[in-house]
């Protein structure tokens, strides 16, 4: 499903993003805020939520009024509580265990905007096996992995745990089935060196060092192709007491996912934003595959309920009949933005 | 007997009047607490200026307490000091629970005390199948388990324990640490030589936190998500601990002693015996008080990242799938284990210096 909204958004004519000067001419109808509110935003710094950085770096928070405080959190779960309590306006975090937690409380902190989606071929995260498992036929495929110890960033409930359960499902495996140990993603190429994990779900530079290294093959790779794993996510405070400003925060992120489109994303002014916000490097940068900005700014509903699904049946939640999606989500600001910069949806 | 308890007839009249006062004087602080919150709480201020509220109530209690002890004869003296101990804090316990119903702090983030030892008990009385672990290790079921497969399943039920794997954790770093910090801190403490050597590279160590130094840790184990590593950084947080003030207790034995021992004539293992050990004796028991405290703290942190069992692990894990209530209790658990060792320790050092009691 969410495939297929990608490749309808992928396929959108080349125009839409040239006609970015009829998007200029309708933004131009939301007025700034005078004076200027403040925003802040608690962000995990990765590269899923570059379009607030691309906002920030060109200006479109401050066009619109906006003076946006960008903090970083270690964690979705860290920022959550922050939300909840009206301390953070909006949140960069992982669609994570937790997260399906809070909104069973009865949270208010409904998903306002989408982060990035994965790629649909060759993704960042790939599933390592370590080489001479490989070689020696102990593990050829995703189903060898059972009674294996495979590592993962960010512990139970986390979005590396929802990766490895979507591979291992591949199988026929669940996380129940393999020795599942938390390495964080700077450790992973040692710990597969120093042969401690049979497997690793990680990221590049990460993988790339592994593979180099000699030390690790890619087992299984583009396990949720085209799935948004991340969002940006609002106080209820935030959006109750100012709307205004909410409306202007998402515009500005449509307004900088328009510019983020084709060979774009490399711009100067984009490199610059994601240097900032995050500790990518710009060789990284041109090597990797970049992750995927839907240009028509929609948040995709139907892959939410999978990851759902998943830290349900992971037994990661206390609950245990699926969440109305739905209510998780709330499309207002993103179809105002959408209107205000006359995107095709 | 009698005679002890009577009362002077000439005092009666002013031990009678002094009462009067202090029941009055009680009256009026309750008059104030209770006006000073409701008047906040009716101005619609008490929020914003609940800090002062709350210290000034505070200050206001104690006034009541201390005019309440002299009102207390002597013979429930101890009775009034353990309502004051466990009393205050069973009421900061109901004012939590006031607070929390009447929405006056965040009960998702400060969940009352009730929902808190609700969480406990679903602890306690739950197994979970996903990772195969219960917070005790269900004891109730030790018959059962017992009847049939013998003493390899009461070790298998036990073994799926969070408490025991961090007591486990503990007790083994304790000892690894303490015995030879305890004999080097003697070594350090009468031969300045090798004082002088190691003095400055444990100061230095010391000051480390523990937890920094994990990954290293783990290196030096061909498995490094094993038992090994976790017991050693306990290990070397009590070792580093003990030795220090094993050598300044060593140190701070009056010469007196030292001086009687000698003219006894008292050779080397005798003085050590006799005058050096028991005479080191308080502070040791004061530095394994601290580094029981310590190995806690440090195991608790190591089982927060790296852990797949133990009470660091729970409580850091509820708090990752957002369950505060058990994350609260897996907190209570910690500081119930950190009492139980304390009472341990204690006990020990009442069999070890039985001229302190």
């Amino acid at each position: 499903m969410f495939v297929k909204i990608l490749k309808k958004a992928i396929a959108i004519p080349l125009a839409f993003m040239l006609g970015l000067g009829t998007i200029a001419s309708h933004a131009e109808d939301v007025a700034p805020l005078d004076p200027p509110q403040t925003v802040k935003f608690a962000y995990v710094p990765i590269m899923k939520f570059a379009s607030a950085y691309v906002a920030d770096a060109r200006g479109l928070f401050t066009k619109y009024g906006l003076n946006v405080e960008f903090e970083r959190v270690k964690s979705g779960t860290e920022a959550i509580a922050f939300l909840d309590q009206g301390t953070v306006d909006v949140g960069g975090i992982a669609i994570v265990a937790s997260l399906w937690s809070a909104w069973s409380r009865g949270l208010n902190m409904p998903i306002i905007a989408p982060g990035a989606l994965d790629p649909l071929k060759d993704g960042p995260t790939v599933l390592l096996v370590r080489k001479d498992l490989k070689e020696s036929g102990a593990i050829t495929s995703v189903s060898d992995l059972k009674g294996k110890r495979v590592a993962s960033a960010g512990g139970p409930g986390s979005g590396g745990e929802y990766q490895i359960s979507k591979a291992l499902e591949s199988a026929g495996l669940t996380i129940r089935d393999v020795e599942m140990i938390n390495v964080g993603n700077a450790d992973m190429p040692a710990a597969l060196d120093a042969k401690s994990v049979d497997a690793a779900m990680t990221g590049s530079p990460f993988s790339d060092q592994a593979i180099k290294a000699g030390t690790a093959d890619v087992l299984a790779k583009d396990m949720t192709p085209g799935l948004m794993t991340v969002a940006f996510v609002a106080s209820g405070k935030f959006i109750s007491e100012r709307p205004e400003a909410a409306k202007r925060f998402v515009l500005a992120l449509a307004e900088a996912t328009q510019m983020m489109q084709g060979e774009d994303y490399l711009s100067p002014e984009n490199v610059a934003g994601y240097l900032k916000h995050t500790a990518t490097t710009e060789e990284a940068l041109k090597k990797g595959i970049p992750v995927v900005y839907d240009p028509a700014f929609k948040i995709p509903v139907a892959g939410l309920a999978d990851i759902e699904r998943v830290h349900r049946e992971n037994g990661r939640t206390e609950y245990e009949d699926p969440i109305d999606i739905t209510k998780v989500v709330n499309e207002t600001f993103t179809n105002e933005a959408a209107m205000a910069l006359g995107l095709a949806r | 007997m009698k005679t002890l308890t009577a009362t002077p007839p000439a005092a009666a009249p002013s031990v009678t009047r002094n009462n009067e006062a202090d029941r009055k004087a009680i009256g009026l602080y309750l008059a104030m607490a209770i006006a000073l919150n409701l008047g906040l709480y009716a101005a619609g201020i008490w929020r914003p200026l609940a800090g002062f509220a709350i210290a000034a109530s505070f200050i206001l209690l104690v006034l009541i307490c201390e005019r309440a002890g002299r009102m207390v004869p002597a013979r429930s003296r101890k009775g009034y000091e353990r309502l004051l101990a466990f009393g205050f804090p069973a009421l900061v316990l109901a004012l939590w629970q006031v607070a929390g119903d009447i929405g006056l702090i965040n009960p998702t983030w400060f969940p009352q005390p009730s929902r808190i030892l609700g969480g406990l008990w679903d602890m306690i009385v739950r197994y979970d199948k996903f990772s195969g672990t219960s917070l005790i290790g269900r004891p109730w079921l030790i018959p059962e388990y017992f009847g049939k497969d013998g003493w390899h399943g009461v070790w298998a039920l036990l073994s799926e324990s969070h408490v025991l794997a961090t007591l486990s954790r503990v007790l083994c770093g304790f000892l690894l640490g303490a015995i030879p910090g305890i004999l080097l801190g003697v070594v350090m403490g009468v031969n300045q030589t090798v004082r002088l050597m190691l003095d400055t590279t444990l100061s230095a160590i010391y000051v480390l936190p523990k937890i920094a130094i994990f990954p290293i840790v783990m290196l030096m184990f061909a498995d490094p998500f094993g038992e090994g590593p976790k017991i050693l950084v306990v290990a070397l947080a009590v070792f580093i601990l003990m030795t220090i003030n094993t050598m300044a207790g060593v140190r701070g034995i009056d010469r007196v002693y030292l001086m009687a021992g000698r003219n006894y004539g008292a050779n080397g293992w005798q003085m050590m015996r006799h005058v050096i050990i028991p005479g080191a004796m308080p502070v040791i028991f004061a530095g394994l008080r601290i580094a029981l405290g310590t190995a806690m703290i440090v195991v608790i942190s190591v089982e927060f990242v790296r852990a797949k069992q133990g009470v660091g692990y729970i409580t850091f894990y509820y708090w990752e799938v957002l369950n505060p209530e058990k994350m609260y209790a897996g907190l209570l658990v910690v500081m119930m284990l950190g009492i139980f060792l304390t009472y341990l320790l204690q006990w020990l050092q009442r069999r070890a210096m039985p001229w302190t009691r």
